[in-house]
C-alpha cells in the first residue's frame, strides 16, 4: 500500500467519524442531483414532470434505502475491523497487560505522526511548484533585528528600492493577495467570491510559467504606465465558469464591478501561491494612491542570476537594507531584509528536512509493529492454553 | 407490433468497479454522467443500475481509488466529482489484467467445452 493511498484512506476514515453529519447532507446532494438530471432527461424524451419524477425514483430504487448503503461503505467495513483488533486486544490485555500498554501507545505514537508527517509532505511534495528552476526563485522579506524570527513582507517602497539597486537578480516582482466578487459578463451562474493576486509583470517573469492561452502582463503594464483592465485567469476557472471555450481571449470577466478583459489563462498545474487562486490583475505599482494602504504585506518574489548564489545575494541585500536604514530612518531602521528559496518560505521546510524527518518516524513506526509482532506469539500461546 | 427491446444486461457482479474506474480514467466525473457514459460506450447495452453505481462510487472512494470533489457541472449546478487517484490508475490497470485473463478464460472453456 503506498503513503498516499494511507493517507487519504485515513483521511477518509476521519472524515466519517467526525463530519458524519456533512457526509450525510453531501451525499443527500450527491443523490438528489442525480434525481434531477434523471428528472430532466425524462422530461426531454417527452413525458410531464409529474411522470418524469415517478420515473426517476423507479430508476434509482428507493432513495433512504440506497443512501443507507452508501453509508455503510463508509463505515460498516472498518468497524468491523475495529471491533475484531479490540477484541483481539482485550484478550491480549488480560495476559500481560502492562505490555500490551506499551504495544497500543507506540503504535498509536507512530500512527499520529505518520499521518501528521504524510499531510505535511502531501502539502509540498505534491504542491509541486510547476515552476522551471524553483531553486533559482526566492522570496525577498524583512524582518525586525530585535526579533529576527518575526518575518513579515515588504513595503511598497521596498520593492522599489530593491528592484532598482540590487544586482543579485534577473527579475523582481510584487504581489498582494485579493478576493472579489466574480460573475462572467452573459453567464447566469450566480456570482461568486474568489481568491485572486494582483501581480506586476515582474512577478509572472520570475516564474517563468508560459500561460495555456494568451499571455500575462508586460513590465510595462504595471511599473510604467498605468496598468490596463485586464486579467489572466486560472485554467480551473477557465474550465469551471467559461466552459473551457476556445474563444475566451478578449471575452470579459467582471470583478468587483470592474469589467476587464480576459488577455489569458494559465496552464492547469500553476497553483501560486496555493490551489485557492484563480485570477491574476496587474498591480499598479507606479501609482501607490490607488493602493489599499497596506504596512508590510506586499510579497516580493525575485529570480536569482544564473551566477549568484543564494549567500551573495543576501549580502547584497544586507548592503542595501544598511543604505535604506541610513537614508529614511523612519520607515527602515530596525529592519533587516531576508532572501529565501521560495519552497522554504512557502511552507517553511526544505525537501530534505521533510524526507529526513518522514525516515525518522518510519523507525519508530517499524519499532511498534515490532512489539506488536512479539505480542502475537504470547496471544497465541494463551489460545493454546 | 415490434418485438420489444432486448432488455440491457444486467452488469455482471464485479465488474461495475472496473467499469467505473475505466471510465474516471479519462476525465473526472459526477455520478450521473458516470452512468452515462458507460451506457454511451458501450453503445446502450450496459445500463448501470443506478442504484448499485453510488455505494460502489463510496467504496471506491473509502478504499482510496478515487477521489471526490464538488464542482459546477456543464449546467452550473453543483456535483460531486470523482476522480481517479494514482493509486486507483494501478489498481485499474490490476483489474484490467485480471479481467483479460478471465475473460479469456471463459472464452477458451466456451470453445473446448
Amino acid at each position: 500500500m503506498t503513503l498516499s493511498r494511507l493517507y487519504r484512506i485515513a483521511r477518509q476514515r476521519l472524515r466519517s467519524v467526525l463530519y458524519q453529519h456533512a457526509a450525510d447532507e453531501e451525499l443527500t446532494r450527491e443523490l438528489a442531483l442525480h434525481v434531477e438530471l434523471l428528472v430532466e432527461e425524462f422530461q426531454a424524451d417527452g413525458m410531464s414532470r409529474d411522470e418524469a419524477q415517478r420515473a426517476a425514483r423507479r430508476a434509482l430504487g428507493n432513495l433512504p434505502l440506497l443512501a443507507d448503503e452508501c453509508r455503510d461503505h463508509r463505515r460498516v467495513s472498518w468497524l468491523l475491523d475495529l471491533q475484531q483488533d479490540l477484541v483481539h486486544g482485550l484478550r491480549m490485555l488480560r495476559v500481560n497487560p502492562g505490555f500490551t500498554a506499551v504495544a497500543v501507545l507506540s503504535l498509536a505514537i507512530g500512527i499520529g505522526a505518520n499521518t501528521a508527517i504524510l499531510s505535511v509532505i502531501d502539502a509540498v511534495m505534491r504542491a509541486g511548484l510547476p515552476i522551471p528552476q524553483d531553486d533559482r526563485l526566492v522570496v525577498v522579506r524583512t524582518f525586525p533585528l530585535d526579533d529576527p524570527s518575526q518575518e513579515t513582507h515588504a513595503l511598497l517602497d521596498d520593492y522599489t528600492t530593491w528592484r532598482d539597486a540590487s544586482r543579485s537578480f534577473d527579475v523582481m516582482g510584487l504581489a498582494l493577495g485579493l478576493q472579489a466578487d466574480f460573475g462572467a459578463d452573459g453567464d447566469t451562474a450566480p456570482a461568486e467570491r474568489i481568491q485572486g493576486q494582483a501581480v506586476t509583470g515582474g512577478t509572472l517573469s520570475a516564474l517563468g510559467v508560459q500561460p495555456f492561452l494568451g499571455r500575462v502582463f508586460a513590465e510595462s503594464e504595471t511599473d510604467i504606465g498605468p496598468p490596463s483592465p485586464v486579467v489572466v485567469i486560472s485554467h480551473r476557472l477557465w474550465q469551471r465558469r467559461f466552459g473551457s471555450r476556445g474563444d475566451i481571449l478578449g471575452q470579459t470577466a467582471r470583478l468587483d464591478r470592474v469589467t476587464r478583459t480576459i488577455v489569458g489563462v494559465m496552464p492547469p498545474a500553476f497553483h501560486y501561491p496555493n490551489e485557492g487562486v484563480e485570477y491574476w490583475v496587474p498591480l499598479a505599482a507606479t501609482e501607490p494612491s490607488r493602493l489599499p494602504n497596506l504596512q508590510r504585506f506586499f510579497v516580493v518574489t525575485a529570480r536569482l542570476k544564473d551566477d549568484v548564489t543564494i549567500e551573495q545575494a543576501q549580502s547584497d541585500m544586507d548592503i542595501i537594507a544598511a543604505r535604506q536604514a541610513q537614508e529614511d530612518p523612519d520607515r527602515h531602521e530596525g529592519w533587516g531584509v531576508r532572501v529565501k528559496p521560495v519552497r522554504e518560505a512557502m511552507y517553511g521546510w526544505t525537501r530534505e528536512r521533510l524526507l529526513i524527518l518522514e525516515a525518522a518516524v518510519f523507525l519508530v513506526s517499524d519499532r511498534a509493529k515490532n512489539i506488536t509482532g512479539v505480542l502475537v506469539p504470547v496471544d497465541g500461546g494463551y489460545v493454546a492454553q | 407490433m415490434s418485438s420489444p427491446m432486448p432488455k440491457p444486461s444486467d452488469l455482471l457482479q464485479g465488474t461495475l468497479d472496473l467499469l467505473i474506474l475505466k471510465t474516471l480514467s479519462r476525465e473526472p466525473l459526477h455520478g450521473w454522467a458516470i452512468s452515462k457514459r458507460i451506457q454511451l460506450l458501450s453503445d446502450e447495452v450496459l445500463a448501470v443500475q443506478q442504484g448499485s453505481l453510488y455505494p460502489a462510487l463510496h467504496r471506491l472512494e473509502q478504499q482510496g481509488w478515487i477521489t471526490a470533489e464538488w464542482q459546477a457541472t456543464e449546467q452550473g449546478r453543483n456535483g460531486k466529482f470523482y476522480t481517479l487517484t494514482r493509486d486507483g490508475k494501478r489498481q485499474l490497470e490490476r483489474e484490467l489484467e485480471s479481467w483479460k485473463r478471465l475473460s479469456s478464460a471463459v472464452g477458451l472453456l466456451l470453445e473446448r467445452a
